[in-house]
């Protein structure tokens, strides 16, 4: 069984989707060893609890409000990560860059989800990206997951998933639609990695995908969504 | 309306508007000329094949405002509507930029704004697509703005970069990359008629967005249904005639 942590700043709803894949026997072969939070205030917090996942809380700044230093803050991260024997890390809504400290020590094991198809609108966070999005009048957004190296938004890519951008969407608008599709494609991109079924090469991910993986994983992933209804027809996946 | 396609290479992306107004799918428009800067080009023979009006015009020896004083004298005397910038390789300069500004409309075979390389060939950009390992790229229809390069889109449609794709790349990058901007190629021949018809019914608006002007695009879902309707029967001529399946249906 393989440990995942699951580093996150935010409201968690990736976090939640592959707690729930876990949950539903459709994510296999990993277990949530630990939920990696850095704002004491993040939603994230409290669905780690519900889930019975543990949490742990590393605030970037000190409680006196001042930032800390990088490399002792990622330090801590990393020797968190490493007493726990985890195997696999994923940055689900994590909003602070990790710099050679933690990228030495799980290059190729941590893996970022982030909203637009990079290379478009790389090393922007959040509803940032969809702002950038809509106001350069892009009609195809997306989501990228991959490898995180030494760069921003720049390691090697795993997934994409491309969504029509409507002609009366908000920032919040799309990036609610991307995060749909964000909770489909996290779960298949670490299922990927814990099945050995990616090869990193020149910079490039070399996947050895079957049309029998895709349909199993697809049979197992309707579980999710006829739980939560959601409709792909917006959605076009890419391998 | 009246189009005029510029064009220095093969010309797919003409022969595809010209079957779609043949089919009866892109209505209310014709192309009326085509402008070559290549003489001996195949978009001189597609344009001949049809009866449209070819007008050679090397840029040798000229500056591009001379160029494009000539362009525009000889393009107001056929009352061209549109020009249309499908496979052009050289500069487009100020004086086109106004005289047809919101009129003038290009493809480039990558989501803007991933892989814009000025005055690049579609090769260049897929080879890059290549080297930058994505999974996701496509193409997309603008307006011409600034620059050739960018601009107000129009629309933008994703092809997938498939595993066998890289595959081929590690053996033969140079076959690899022909083979994805062949298939990027059947989405540009899907996307640019439709662009061209939402323009011709006056359904691309542009508004200004944070300081920046973006086109929007007002079809309903009524016209959206109808086109696909039409377009149905191109694909179906596309289908026999390349035999290529798979890439077609994915996006709906």
């Amino acid at each position: 069984m393989k440990k995942l942590a699951v580093l996150a700043s935010g409201e968690g709803t990736i976090f939640q989707s592959i707690v729930d894949h876990i949950k539903l026997g459709i994510l296999v072969g990993v277990e949530p060893a630990v939920l990696v939070c850095n704002r004491p205030e993040a939603g994230v917090l409290k669905r780690a609890e519900r889930a019975g996942v543990h949490a742990v809380l590393i605030p970037h700044k000190r409680p006196d409000g001042s930032r800390r230093d990088r490399e002792e803050f990622e330090a801590e991260i990393v020797g968190i990560l490493k007493s726990m024997g985890v195997d696999l890390v994923f940055l689900a809504g994590w909003d602070k860059v990790l710099g050679p400290t933690f990228v030495n020590e799980f290059k190729l094991r941590a893996m970022n989800v982030h909203p637009s198809l990079l290379p478009a609108f790389a090393g922007l966070y959040g509803l940032e990206v969809h702002k950038n999005v809509l106001s350069r009048g892009c009609k195809v957004s997306g989501t990228t997951v991959h490898y995180i190296d030494y760069g921003i938004d720049t390691g090697p890519i795993i997934l994409q998933a491309a969504i029509r951008v409507r002609s009366d969407d908000t920032p919040e608008s799309l990036s609610e639609r991307v995060r749909m599709v964000e909770r489909l494609v996290v779960p298949m991109a670490i299922q990927l990695h814990v099945d050995g079924r990616l090869e990193v090469k020149d910079n490039v991910v070399r996947t050895y995908l079957s049309g029998h993986w895709l349909d199993m994983w697809r049979e197992r992933q309707s579980r999710y969504l006829s739980q939560w209804g959601l409709e792909d027809e917006d959605l076009f996946l890419s391998l | 309306m009246r189009i005029c396609f510029l064009a220095s290479r093969r010309g797919t992306n003409l022969a595809s508007a010209i079957k779609h107004i043949e089919l009866g799918i892109l209505k209310g428009c014709e192309v009326t000329l085509l402008v070559t800067n290549r003489p001996g080009c195949g978009a001189e023979k597609v344009a001949e094949e049809s009866g449209i009006e070819v007008l050679r015009m090397p840029h040798l020896g000229l500056t591009v405002a001379e160029y494009e004083e000539k362009l525009v004298k000889e393009l107001d005397a056929r009352g061209i509507d549109l020009v249309v910038l499908a496979g052009w390789d050289w500069m487009i300069g100020r004086r086109m930029r106004e005289v047809y500004r919101w009129r003038l409309m290009a493809i480039h075979p990558s989501l803007h704004p991933s892989f814009i390389k000025p005055l690049s060939l579609a090769e260049e950009v897929h080879r890059e697509v290549l080297r930058s390992g994505v999974k996701v790229t496509g193409c997309t229809v603008y307006y011409v703005d600034r620059n050739v390069d960018t601009g107000p889109i129009i629309l933008q449609r994703p092809v997938p970069v498939l595993e066998s794709d890289y595959r081929l790349y590690r053996s033969d990058p140079e076959a690899a990359v022909r083979r994805l901007s062949e298939r990027v190629l059947l989405h540009e021949h899907l996307l640019l008629p439709k662009a061209i018809q939402l323009h011709a019914d006056g359904l691309v608006r542009i508004v200004e967005l944070y300081g920046r002007s973006i086109a929007l695009v007002d079809a309903d879902e009524e016209w959206e249904k109808k086109w696909n309707e039409r377009q149905r029967k191109y694909i179906e001529v596309v289908r026999t005639r390349v035999g290529e399946r798979e890439v077609l249906a994915v996006w709906p």
